[in-house]
């Protein structure tokens, strides 16, 4: 057996773990039986400026260290909490580092063998890319009237004109 | 007429980090890896809110922000931030962006709420890049905030002792 332990917390990864305080909109767990959960947050929770910032603990277990690390990626991507940002993708990028998974780092690891502090899989980014331009069409281009001709500029309604000014 | 019109055949959503995404229009709802497209779907349920289905895996989206063209989302518990460009405005931003200067002042802001437990800086001194220049405290850690430029620092909005919220503009440095 072996254990593995992850403090969830709402540190922004991308802003230097900047805390990140706020309203937790809602909260998912792993429900698994190699892993408990410790946690006194719940969906709807808020987390104040003034008081800690850690959410919550994952103890994921595993018949060896490899076991384990493969239940924590599992685990991890089971965990979803909306309303505030966690540092989740630092663990989900901790547990697919080499050194952190044959056990051979130190207290340096996190400054000395770190590019990069979060995980996204390689096309996380594109299907971002992608919502957004879905919601571009859809609050700019779905409605007849308004889908103007931007290449001559002649019939751009005024509601959208206001639009492309106030972007300058 | 309408049919003589010419539509917008493409939109290009450029990241933060000036990576360009392109979309061809009608947008399609699957994303072409290599040979295959695979699906994407936005959908959304109570136990799980808004989320992305795609390749068998379900990854939680939520928009943060969306002001005019520019969005952010967080993806999977990462934010990005897109602009959506059409193939004109694309073209007319590369224009002004060839045009604008380098940025000559810099704001800093609050980057979380706190308090602000020391002002390192007075108007009219000088900083460089990287010197802490106030000490903010939020979630019982006090975090030194750093100076991003090298300038002259020319307005002092914050005060010690006091309150702040995220994004309050704190210090003003004019960039030499």
């Amino acid at each position: 057996m072996d254990g593995l332990l992850n403090a969830e917390s709402i540190e922004d990864v991308q802003a230097g773990f900047a805390p990140d305080p706020g309203k937790i909109i809602s909260l998912n767990m792993p429900t698994d039986s190699c892993v408990r959960v410790d946690t006194g947050v719940q969906a709807g929770s808020s987390i104040v400026a003034s008081y800690d910032s850690m959410i919550a603990k994952l103890i994921v277990k595993g018949k060896d260290r490899k076991d384990a690390l493969k239940n924590c990626k599992m685990a991890l991507d089971k965990v979803w909490i909306k309303g505030t940002k966690t540092t989740l993708p630092f663990f989900r990028m901790l547990v697919r580092h080499p050194k952190f998974q044959d056990g051979s780092f130190t207290t340096a690891f996190i400054e000395k063998d770190l590019e990069k502090f979060y995980y996204n899989s390689e096309y996380e980014e594109m299907l971002a890319a992608w919502l957004a331009t879905k919601l571009f069409v859809e609050e700019n281009l779905t409605d007849e009237s308004i889908n103007i001709d931007f290449e001559h500029g002649k019939e751009m309604s005024p509601w959208l004109l206001n639009k492309r000014i106030n972007q300058f | 007429m309408a049919n003589d019109k010419l539509q917008i055949k493409k939109l290009h959503a450029l990241s933060s980090e000036n990576r360009k995404f392109d979309f061809s229009l009608p947008l399609k709802h699957s994303i072409r890896i290599g040979k295959r497209e695979y699906e994407v779907k936005l959908k959304s349920d109570d136990k799980l809110g808004t989320y992305i289905l795609w390749k068998n895996r379900k990854y939680p989206v939520e928009i943060v922000r969306s002001r005019q063209n520019k969005y952010e989302i967080l993806f999977n518990d990462i934010s990005y931030t897109f602009t959506v460009e059409t193939p004109f405005s694309l073209a007319r931003k590369k224009v002004l962006d060839s045009k604008r200067g380098k940025v000559e002042q810099e704001y800093i802001k609050a980057p979380m709420p706190g308090k602000i437990i020391d002002v390192l800086v007075r108007e009219g001194a000088t900083v460089l890049r990287g010197e802490p220049v106030l000490i903010l405290e939020a979630m019982k850690m006090q975090n030194e905030i750093l100076s991003p430029v090298n300038g002259l620092v020319v307005k002092v909005s914050a005060r010690p002792n006091t309150n702040v919220m995220k994004d309050d503009l704190l210090i003003e440095i004019k960039v030499s």
